[in-house]
């Protein structure tokens, strides 16, 4: 077990001494730039005019997104925000455009993932929206450079159309409505990435008693939307799940048959 | 010991020592990046990847995304076109067998005239089709047959036209379907769980699944026109879904008498078809004024069908209900008026109104019984509302190098709700079971952020969030007796961002995020047998917590060498009931933990004239397991394990020709399904990409 120890230790002394030769030889050797997406090399900041040029349809109504408080005034450049995102721009403007010579946060998240570091680590859990791998993009869901139907909650545009868009199954509308879901489907999911299934925000009752726990200090006993009616206490029906896996509430986006949502 | 970590210690020192001399030494090239590997616009990318599992291969195809055993074929094509009268055609592509991955799409443009695109994608998403693990007696029912895919598809066409000082007109269409078969969380029972019952012993562990067949059409019409300072848009909006998915569960697969097995299976039918008309304006009344108008309205109308049934292991029929048939409309009508002043050039002041009203009408019949001796039983449901939004933003930039912003936003909403639980109409009840109530819901949330560029070295960001709501629903039930029911609930918070580069080789990026909650439900109900109450019963329904720590090191200390390391924790916490309920409801529900940490590390250098290696390890952790809770529950604690390591190299074979593959390892471990979804092997990837 020991000579073995050794010989690891060895070869990754040895095997490391040489790699590090190579690298010597082509650092000294080689005239290429390698840097960690998302960056442009050899390209430089030139301000938002330039950017503004071509892409007035974008930079319009930028003032309206989130992003725009990024901006920030530049004695020599003056504004600078698209390329906050887009990394510097010179090479793509010299162009006059061009897609390899610009990163585009539309096709990899790195440039996203660049400020928003907790979004890497959510994406890369077990249960997330598969952007890690490319079938889904920030930009599927946010709208990173505003648009003109208003700013924030006054935009036109519903709570909850950015999810039921795709999953349409749950737009409803249903006879009985679960009243969570007006508070959007981030009441129960983290649509970044969960550790917990469906990508939800707690993976056992906790996740309904948030809103429908009624239970007075040392009463003994979990209840649901019941004060007053200790008969209904919940503790027994979620020994055997949450409220929803133990065959109770399945119908937690809202029923077409049952007022309690049990299927 | 000593003697082994002494030489390792010296190497180590050595190595790291040369590797920081190394800016300093003058011997690189010069940064003109004249060996820099071809870019291309037009190229073709012919890729394999495969894996050799060892474990549960489709917990790893979930996991990954990826195909076991493999797939492989182009993995990108792109190619464009200069055709006559300066018109371009581009191409994209991809065609992955194994993974079902599939695109072809091109656009045709013309500058200052318009484009024309059409395109097919279609990908496949994998899933695990397993149910709980119960740790008393390591029962695991997972499904026959885990391995459980859903293909998405979208065939989408736009065509636009677009020229200068004319009005501009964009028609899309777009069909998506999602075809194929998930897992739910929806479990079926068993009572083989090993207990000794003193209390219960079923818990719902079999896996179920879902099938999905769904199509969602839409065509949208859109037109833009300037004149003068006045922007004008119109949309023309029709949407169609049409869905037929189903729920299949299984209840007590192990009871020894075959007749108490059975199977329940829920078909769910809709369609539904939304037509909406919008308008927007935007006027620059002056180089410091822009008004902006909005108006929109749907209509919905959604058709329902469906039924429950339940066969017993005797084949034995029974329903909870069939023949469901029923339809929904609902109206949605809203506007917003806003402002965009800049008083000066450093100011951005945006108030902005938001108006909408909502009507929604619903109602349905189904039977129950049989279909032989059926029980005909019919619903309502109908719901009002309106709502008003106020918001206002604001932004200063008149600090060099400092961007100050801040957001309120208030939504008031008011309405009625009623419903009819289903009676039999053919023996209707004395009293018609209708649930009526007038609601109110205020949601208030501020935020105050700077953004501020100290020097080259140092960025720093903070933000600190303020959100509000306050539920109030006072209702009457059938028999006329009072409810009231509030929910008001708070939340508050921070984040912070550190951008800092000592030196223009290295940056870090900290990002701190702080977020507590709380919750609190009022109810007060009088439905007899209850005991009446004089007194409405607040109840601290929940309290959360959220850390989120993020550090990522981005460090190039040569042009021929990067290296990023990324770290973050988080620490999540959701407490309920636990632990102020008391026994024995302490038993059965704890805190939800959801705590998790990941890292990676990338490396990245030049290895020769034509060769690059990347070094990637990623690694996650989650360590919230809780079984000790099955005697009385089911432990849901998410407890596991996962590291990836790879080694690339990339080849450049000609100034045409690309090649890269790379090779890894990938180890995941879950003590929350005790192992049983555990998986390790090797990793392969290979791809070869052509400039044309």
């Amino acid at each position: 077990m020991i000579s073995r120890l050794r010989r690891s230790r060895n070869t990754i002394i040895f095997g490391g001494i040489a790699l590090w030769g190579l690298f010597l030889i082509g650092c000294v050797s080689v005239n290429r730039a390698v840097l960690a997406p998302p960056n442009i090399p050899g390209a430089t900041f030139v301000g938002d005019k330039d950017c503004a040029l071509c892409h007035d349809d974008v930079t319009d109504h930028f003032g309206s997104a989130s992003h725009a408080h990024l901006a920030l005034s530049d004695p020599k450049l003056g504004t600078t925000g698209c390329e906050s995102c887009h990394g510097p721009g010179s090479i793509h403007s010299k162009d006059g455009g061009g897609k390899h010579n610009i990163v585009n946060p539309k096709e990899s998240p790195a440039a996203c993932f660049a400020c928003h570091t907790d979004k890497r680590a959510e994406f890369s859990l077990p249960n997330s929206h598969p952007v890690m791998a490319g079938k889904v993009g920030c930009v599927d869901c946010h709208d990173v450079h505003g648009d003109d139907l208003g700013h924030g909650p006054a935009k036109l545009t519903q709570i909850n159309e950015t999810c039921t868009s795709c999953h349409t199954a749950q737009k409803g509308p249903f006879v009985y409505e679960h009243g969570g879901t007006k508070e959007g489907c981030v009441s129960c999911h983290s649509p970044h990435g969960s550790i917990n299934q469906k990508m939800l925000v707690a993976r056992d009752s906790n996740l309904c008693l948030q809103c429908h726990l009624e239970t007075p200090i040392n009463h003994g006993n979990i209840n649901a939307n019941a004060i007053g009616n200790q008969s209904n206490a919940h503790t027994n029906r979620t020994r055997q799940g949450t409220c929803w896996s133990a065959g109770c509430h399945e119908a937690v986006h809202g029923s077409n048959s049952n007022y309690h949502l049990r299927r | 010991m000593q003697t082994h970590t002494l030489p390792r210690s010296r190497a180590v020192r050595a190595l790291t020592a040369a590797l920081l001399a190394l800016p300093g030494t003058g011997l690189f090239a010069a940064a003109t990046n004249s060996d820099a590997f071809p870019r291309f616009d037009s190229y073709v990318k012919v890729a394999g990847s495969a894996a050799d599992i060892t474990g549960d291969t489709s917990a790893f195809q979930a996991r990954s995304g990826q195909a076991e055993p493999g797939s492989g074929g182009i993995e990108a094509l792109h190619y464009g076109w200069g055709l006559p009268k300066d018109v371009e055609l581009t191409m994209e592509g991809r065609a992955l067998g194994g993974a079902q991955d599939y695109l072809l799409s091109f656009q045709l443009a013309k500058e200052e005239v318009g484009s024309v695109t059409v395109g097919y994608e279609t990908f496949r998403t994998f899933y695990n089709g397993v149910g709980g693990f119960f740790p008393n007696n390591s029962v695991w029912l997972p499904l026959d047959d885990q391995e459980l895919f859903v293909d998405r598809g979208k065939f989408w066409a736009e065509a636009k036209i677009a020229r200068p000082d004319k009005p501009e007109f964009t028609l899309r269409y777009a069909n998506s379907t999602r075809d194929g078969r998930k897992d739910s969380t929806s479990w079926g029972t068993t009572t083989v769980t090993g207990v000794t019952p003193t209390t219960s012993t079923t818990r719902n562990l079999n896996a179920s699944y879902l099938d999905l067949d769904e199509r969602h059409q839409s065509l949208e019409g859109v037109m833009k026109h300037t004149v003068g300072n006045t922007t004008y848009r119109l949309s023309l909006l029709g949407d169609w879904v049409d869905n037929l998915d189903s729920k299949h569960m299984q209840q007590m697969p192990l009871a020894a008498t075959p007749a108490t097995r059975s199977t329940i299976t829920q078909i769910d039918g809709a369609e539904t078809k939304t037509l909406g008309v919008m308008t927007n304006t935007s006027t620059e009344l002056n180089d410091t004024v822009t008004v902006n108008t909005g108006l929109r309205y749907q209509k919905v109308a959604h058709d329902f069908t469906g039924e429950r049934r339940l066969v017993s292991g005797a084949g034995v029929t029974t329903y909870n209900y069939f023949d469901l048939a029923g339809q929904s409309d609902a109206k949605i009508y809203n506007g917003n008026i806003g402002v965009d002043l800049t008083p000066t050039a450093d100011w951005l002041i945006s108030p902005c109104l938001r108006m909408e009203r909502r009507r929604t009408e619903t109602d349905a019949t189904f039977r129950t019984g049989t279909p032989a001796t059926p029980t005909p039983q019919i619903e309502y449901s109908s719901n009002e509302e309106d709502s008003l939004t106020p918001t206002l933003d604001a932004r200063y930039t008149g600090v060099r190098n400092l961007a100050l912003y801040a957001s309120a936003a208030q939504r008031l909403t008011k309405g009625e709700k009623d419903y009819v639980t289903s009676f039999n109409p053919n023996t209707p009840p004395a009293v018609i079971p209708l649930y009526a109530s007038d609601f109110e819901n205020d949601r208030d949330s501020y935020k105050v952020g700077a953004n501020w560029r100290q020097s080259g070295m140092l960025t720093l960001r903070g933000e600190v969030f303020y959100k509000e709501q306050g539920y109030t629903s006072l209702g009457t039930l059938p028999t006329g007796a009072p409810t009231h029911y509030e929910l008001g609930s708070e939340f508050t918070g921070y984040s912070t961002s550190v951008i800092l580069r000592p030196h223009q080789t290295l940056t870090s990026t900290t990002r701190y995020t702080y977020q507590e909650g709380q919750r609190m439900v009022t109810h007060f109900k009088t439905t007899p047998p209850q005991p009446a109450r004089t007194t409405l019963l607040e109840v601290d329904a929940m309290d959360a917590v959220v850390h989120r720590i993020g550090e990522t090191i981005d460090w190039t200390p040569v042009q021929q060498f990067y290296a990023q390391a990324s770290v973050d924790f988080v620490f999540d916490t959701m407490s309920t009931a636990y632990p102020k309920a008391g026994l024995p409801a302490n038993n059965v529900l704890r805190d939800s933990e959801n705590d998790y940490f990941t890292g990676s590390l990338l490396f990245g250098f030049v290895l020769t004239k034509r060769d690059d290696v990347q070094v990637q390890f990623t690694y996650y952790r989650a360590d919230n397991g809780n079984l000790e809770l099955a005697t009385d529950t089911v432990p849901y604690g998410v407890s596991e394990e996962e590291s990836v390591v790879t080694v690339g190299l990339t080849h450049k074979f000609t100034d045409n020709l690309m090649g890269s593959i790379k090779l890894g390892y990938a180890d995941f471990n879950s003590d929350t399904t005790g192992g049983r979804t555990d998986f390790r092997g090797p990793l392969g990837y290979v791809s070869l990409t052509y400039g044309l």
